[in-house]
């Protein structure tokens, strides 16, 4: 279990993370993780967020739902991508802001997150960027999520 | 495959290839005569401190009773005549930043070549050299201008050392330099590009006739070097980018990756890895997609539907290259990656981000390519699995063997 920073930085520091990259790392390290969605380095403030959305308490959450509006598009992708493992309430918040997002690879990790737990009106939502979407790739992902859920 | 540095010495000159070397007397021109028992040890026979070159050197310079070599960001200058090991300077090794002090972060991560040059000397990093004027001790007086694009100095034929050069020796009227498998031989006097003479590059291994097998002695303490000396093996990288090259720092990344990882193969390895073509995919509607890669477990041959459709594109590479695809963010299911090497069957490649904390990310990926696996024990090796590998990165024997056995790589 990771104590401090440095030991959080250097666990989380993977070229190509694994399981292993976040053992041992729980509630009593959402305040580090916190810490980290600030960090300079874009991949890590990115892993952070997925450190955080294994971790099922109230502040990990809360962590996770205030990265929706991080400026830097990797954050938004990793948040994105965390929806499907958090409670459908809470997925639902975040997918109905990053499935408008502005750009194309946060809108298709958001797309890839929804699921069969998602309301109703997400996966309208679905439906619609399948037809509307501006990307003709994303639209192909969109339309066969679409059909899945 | 060639050498990784050269070194004029008088009535000898050095050939180093990764941790051995090989001492030939000869004139201003012709290959010369291999001196007996060679090749040797370098860290058995030159007995440099602190490890200095136990992995072997990127460069060596004579400079009149003096000669430095350089292995990374270090170097040592040494007192010496024209045979033998000489003694190393007080106070050194030093680092090429505190003892050079170049210009425009030139030699931040080391050099791939030096040549003495009478009253100017030339130092090349990458696809940029620069040209000193030399004094007594340095650091010396970088020319105006400089660095420059070899490309634009040298004007070299038939691409010759665009990207970048393995070593340079002086040799009197003449000048050789190294280019992976291939050397040319320019006439020349103490500055300007001289002229290329007729006939060449020619082939390293076929001219200089190095000893093909090594007789190493029992405590060598580098056995992986079973290539015959000056052998050793080639592969071809070309990088794709998703993001656009004309708006983005990709062309500085892909410049820094390419030349660590040359540098680190060839001095370490023995493996040349030539350049093989950029690519800017980034305007490609049909890809925009991908510019964000959804790569699963990035596990051996688990290729994402995403993956197989971003590397189906391998325009202009051959089928045994590997394409670096650069992308704006690796997504997979633990999380988001900095490098996945995942790739279809038949096409070689790897997939990075743009990020500048590594420039040993594309060596790492492409020894996954080559069949390396993750080192969990040691931040010094290059295939250590997290970020900032403690430079510069060893690869160990075992690797190196896999490498060259690599269907990818194939001999010099």
């Amino acid at each position: 279990m990771p104590t401090s920073m440095s030991e959080l930085r250097q666990q989380l520091s993977a070229i190509e993370p694994d399981e292993s990259t976040y053992e041992g790392i729980g509630p009593s390290e959402v305040e580090l993780l916190n810490q980290l969605l600030d960090d300079e380095e874009t991949w890590l403030a990115a892993r952070a967020v997925h450190a955080l959305s294994r971790i099922d308490t109230h502040a990990a959450h809360e962590a996770i739902v205030a990265a929706v509006a991080d400026p830097r598009m990797e954050v938004r992708i990793s948040v994105a991508a965390s929806a499907d493992a958090l409670p459908p309430n809470l997925s639902d918040e975040i997918l109905s802001r990053l499935l408008h997002d502005s750009r194309i690879g946060v809108r298709k990790f958001a797309i890839k997150a929804v699921s069969q737990r998602n309301s109703e009106t997400i996966r309208r939502g679905i439906r619609e960027i399948a037809t509307t979407d501006p990307d003709p790739g994303l639209r192909r992902i969109a339309a066969a999520k679409a059909t899945a859920v | 495959m060639g050498v990784s540095a050269a070194l004029y010495s008088g009535s000898k000159c050095y050939f180093f290839d990764s941790s051995r070397y090989v001492r030939v007397t000869r004139g201003e021109t012709g290959p010369g005569t291999t001196d007996p028992a060679y090749p040797k040890t370098v860290s058995r026979e030159w007995r440099w401190p602190d490890g200095f070159g136990n992995f072997g050197i990127d460069a060596a310079m004579y400079s009149g009773s003096k000669c430095y070599f350089f292995e990374h960001t270090r170097y040592i200058r040494v007192t010496r005549g024209d045979a033998g090991p000489g003694r190393v300077d007080p106070g050194y090794p030093k680092t090429i930043a505190d003892g050079w002090r170049w210009p425009d972060g030139f030699g931040r991560f080391g050099i791939d070549a030096a040549l003495y040059s009478g009253s100017k000397c030339y130092f090349f990093d990458g696809p940029r050299y620069i040209r000193v004027t030399r004094g007594s001790a340095e650091p010396w007086t970088v020319d105006p201008g400089y660095p420059k694009a070899i490309a634009d100095g040298w004007r070299w034929p038939d691409g010759f050392g665009r990207f970048g050069i393995d070593a340079a020796l002086y040799s009197g009227s003449k000048c050789y330099f190294f280019d992976g498998p291939r050397y040319i031989r320019v006439t020349r006097g103490d500055a300007g590009p001289g002229r290329v003479d007729p006939g060449y590059p020619k082939p390293v291994q076929r001219e200089w006739r190095w000893p093909a097998e090594s007789p190493l002695p029992p405590d060598q303490p580098r056995p992986h070097n079973r290539w015959p000396f000056g052998g050793g093996h080639v592969i071809g990288v070309s990088f794709k980018s998703l993001l656009p090259l004309a708006t983005t720092a990709v062309p500085e990344l892909i410049e820094m990756q390419y030349t660590q990882m040359r540098r680190l193969y060839v001095r370490e390895a023995g493996v040349h890895v030539r350049f093989g073509s950029v690519e800017d995919l980034s305007g490609d509607p049909n890809l925009s997609h991908l510019a964000t890669l959804d790569i699963g477990s990035c596990l051996p041959g688990l290729p994402t539907p995403e993956q197989r459709e971003l590397f189906a594109n391998r325009n202009n590479a051959f089928r045994r290259e590997i394409v670096v695809y650069i992308v704006a963010a690796l997504q997979g299911g633990s999380g988001n990656f900095l490098g996945c090497a995942t790739h279809p069957d038949g096409q070689p490649g790897a997939a990075i981000i743009p990020a500048f904390i590594d420039p040993w990310l594309v060596a790492h990926e492409a020894g996954h390519v080559l069949g390396l696996g993750h080192d969990f024990t040691s931040s010094d090796r290059l295939m250590w699995q997290g970020v900032k590998t403690n430079p510069p990165p060893d690869i160990l024997p075992n690797e190196v063997k896999t490498m060259q056995k690599s269907g990818l790589s194939h001999p010099a």
